[in-house]
């Protein structure tokens, strides 16, 4: 095997949260998120691949092909550069890592369009975004000359990729003591299944707006979005005809970004979550009701000690002797088998907030939106991602199923709250 | 710059109908057309189609045949007649009713295919019967099919309906089917042996089968335990 980075590792263990997601992946699915910036500009693909490789030097971490070993995957170097191929209108839909050199990302171009895929193995939300703005920079470099500083999140293509950047935190911030993860099972939202298509609806609203609603509750943003999604939600269980006994609780996954409370440099997976929700069998709740059960939830679990608790809980599952030293198909099959029973039933939806997009002023004029999407998950059909940039927050809905209606009353909402909502998708007329 | 009536948001040029409630865009003054630039392209990634089940089923019927023909070929060129070799043939014939051919269906259809499943098991019995010149077929072998197969009739109907029926139920079903089961082949084999219609042994099966699947109806039932099984089991 070449190696072109005598200080980098030719091999890396999978991180802790990310061991699950080959185990879990199917024929047709696997764990995926994309994120895409819209320039002014139409995207010139040959400039775009220069900058790629030089971004994969600078980040090797991301040039990787997934293996299997005797008792866990693996990732292994890959010397080669991915294919930038022609966008598509249903974005995530499973990677075959034999038609894209064995890569565990793919980058795709549209009219003035940058998007990189990512499997979950490779990074979160917050490392995929560093890549992408650090791609779209150097494009922006070679193709217009721009001199755009390395802050922000930008990283310098010029310097040697540090070894920070490629640690598994997980390991390094689990305490001691653990917590349970038993949770009761979520009301899940039924549809027509249409799984051979992916459905985006984006809403593009003023963040002043939202934040200002939200502000005046005294919540976060994400907080505020997260209430208006359980609310949407329960109303569709509430008009199913289900007897109020009988109902499911009503949760959202929300993922929490480590790096606030743990100082790494890790451009991979460093995320835990959390499940706010409401109990539907104890009664209607109002908007604010649901406000405060998100907001108690949200202040009581997204605390250091907690979440130290949790990642032990994790990281301890992965160093227990029994599991290690299980060949890995068995492992497969148990990992797949927990994933199946536990993986997405003890929420009904996701939402995903990346939360305020920088760059420098210097690129800002190059750069008019960013995107971020959630690719399908393995059971719940409808999910939601969120980004801000300037003054536009881009919430981008994900679902496989053919009925819009939570989208439409999340939406809804937003527009009876006086907030202003405009609406584009991956339909074709 | 059209709003959706329905919806009240507004429609990027891109849309025909409102995303979210299929509603068209109705705007007199700016009737829709084709924008210049659309947010995603009209190309769609292909996507990996189901497996199509009938032709692994084909595949699997053909792999099938070879021993059957094997068996029958050599059998004929040894004895130049047919004698053991139909047994094998019977058990190839009764392997693909009970496994491949529900994979022909759209759907598991439970009482045909069971029925199907019985059948055939009887037939195959006949046929064992017949080459061994024995006469158990009609006081033994039909009464224990029968019996057995309607068993297990219902327990895949109580299997089957998850909403009705929970965990611990639906074990405790297979338990008590289990020991229902032995009573009957007790009582068959009793009756064909002497007449009477007493059972001898299967008191000493149905007891443990009895006793767990009234365990397993009371676990359900304890909220606390099951919660705590669960956790055991998962983590």
């Amino acid at each position: 095997m070449k190696h072109s980075h005598s200080e980098f590792p030719p091999y890396m263990k999978l991180d802790n949260a990310a061991k699950i997601y080959p185990a879990a992946r199917r024929r047709n699915w696997m764990a995926l998120f994309r994120v895409s910036a819209t320039l002014s500009d139409h995207v010139d693909p040959a400039v775009l691949s220069t900058a790629l490789s030089r971004v994969l030097k600078r980040l090797p971490g991301f040039a990787q092909s997934l293996k299997r070993g005797l008792f866990w995957y693996y990732l292994e170097h890959n010397d080669g550069l991915p294919d930038i191929t022609p966008d598509v209108a249903n974005p995530c839909v499973r990677l075959i890592p034999k038609e894209n050199r064995g890569f565990q990302f793919r980058v795709r171009y549209y009219n003035r369009r940058i998007a990189v895929e990512f499997f979950h193995v490779l990074t979160d939300g917050t490392g995929g975004m560093i890549f992408l703005k650090t791609l779209v920079a150097e494009y922006l470099r070679l193709k217009y000359n721009a001199g755009i500083p390395c802050t922000d999140g930008i990283l310098d293509c010029g310097e040697s990729p540090r070894p920070g950047e490629t640690e598994d935190a997980y390991l390094r911030y689990a305490g001691s003591v653990t917590r349970s993860r038993s949770e009761k099972n979520a009301f899940y939202i039924k549809g027509t299944e249409d799984p051979d298509d992916v459905h985006i609806v984006t809403g593009l609203i003023p963040v002043a707006e939202v934040l200002e609603r939200a502000h005046a509750r005294g919540v976060t943003l994400t907080e505020y979005l997260t209430a208006v999604l359980i609310l949407a939600i329960d109303g569709i269980q509430r008009r199913s005809g289900v007897r109020r006994c009988h109902m499911k609780p009503v949760k959202i996954n929300v993922p929490i970004n480590l790096r606030r409370f743990y100082p790494t440099e890790t451009l991979r997976n460093f995320a835990i979550y959390v499940n706010p929700g409401i109990d539907p069998r104890l009664g209607t709740y109002s908007f604010d009701e649901i406000l405060r059960a998100v907001h108690h939830h949200m202040g009581a679990e997204v605390e250091e000690k907690l979440l130290n608790a949790r990642i032990a809980t994790n990281v301890r599952t992965e160093l227990n002797p029994i599991l290690r030293a299980a060949p890995l198909f068995v492992k497969n099959i148990a990992m797949k088998l927990t994933f199946n029973m536990v993986g997405d039933r003890k929420t009904s939806s996701s939402l995903s907030n990346i939360g305020v997009v920088r760059v420098p002023p210097e690129m800002e004029k190059y750069v008019r939106r960013f995107d971020f999407i959630l690719g399908p998950l393995s059971r719940n059909r409808v999910v939601l991602a969120a980004l801000s940039y300037r003054d536009t927050l881009v919430l981008n809905f994900t679902r496989t199923i053919r009925e819009s209606m939570v989208e439409r009353d999340f939406f809804r909402f937003l527009v009876r709250e006086g907030i202003h909502v405009t609406i584009e998708s991956n339909n074709q007329p | 710059m059209s709003y959706c009536v329905n919806c009240g948001v507004e429609l990027k040029d891109s849309e025909k109908t409102c995303p979210l409630c299929d509603v068209e865009v109705q705007n007199p003054r700016a009737p829709w057309k084709e924008p210049a630039e659309r947010p995603y392209p009209g190309r769609l990634e292909p996507v990996l189609k189901r497996a199509d089940r009938r032709f692994f089923a084909t595949l699997a019927t053909l792999i099938l045949c070879i021993p059957v023909a094997v068996t029958l070929l050599s059998d004929l060129l040894t004895d130049g007649m047919l004698t053991w070799s139909g047994y094998v043939a019977g058990a190839m014939a009764l392997l693909f009713v009970w496994v491949i051919l529900p994979f022909y269906c759209k759907r598991y259809y439970l009482l045909r295919l069971l029925s199907i499943d019985c059948l055939a098991t009887l037939a195959y019995l006949k046929l064992i019967e017949y080459a061994s010149r024995g006469d158990w077929f009609l006081p033994i072998a039909l009464p224990i099919t029968v019996a057995v197969s309607v068993l297990v009739l219902l327990c895949a109907l109580v299997l089957r309906n998850r909403k009705r029926f929970s965990v611990g139920v639906r074990v405790a079903c297979v338990f008590f089917a289990a020991g229902l089961a032995t009573v009957a082949i007790d009582v068959i084999l009793a009756h064909a042996d002497d007449g009477s219609w007493m059972p001898r042994w299967s008191f000493y099966s149905v007891l443990p089968c009895v006793v767990l699947g009234v365990v397993a109806i009371l676990m359900s039932r304890h909220n606390r335990l099951r919660e705590e099984i669960r956790r055991r089991l998962m983590y």
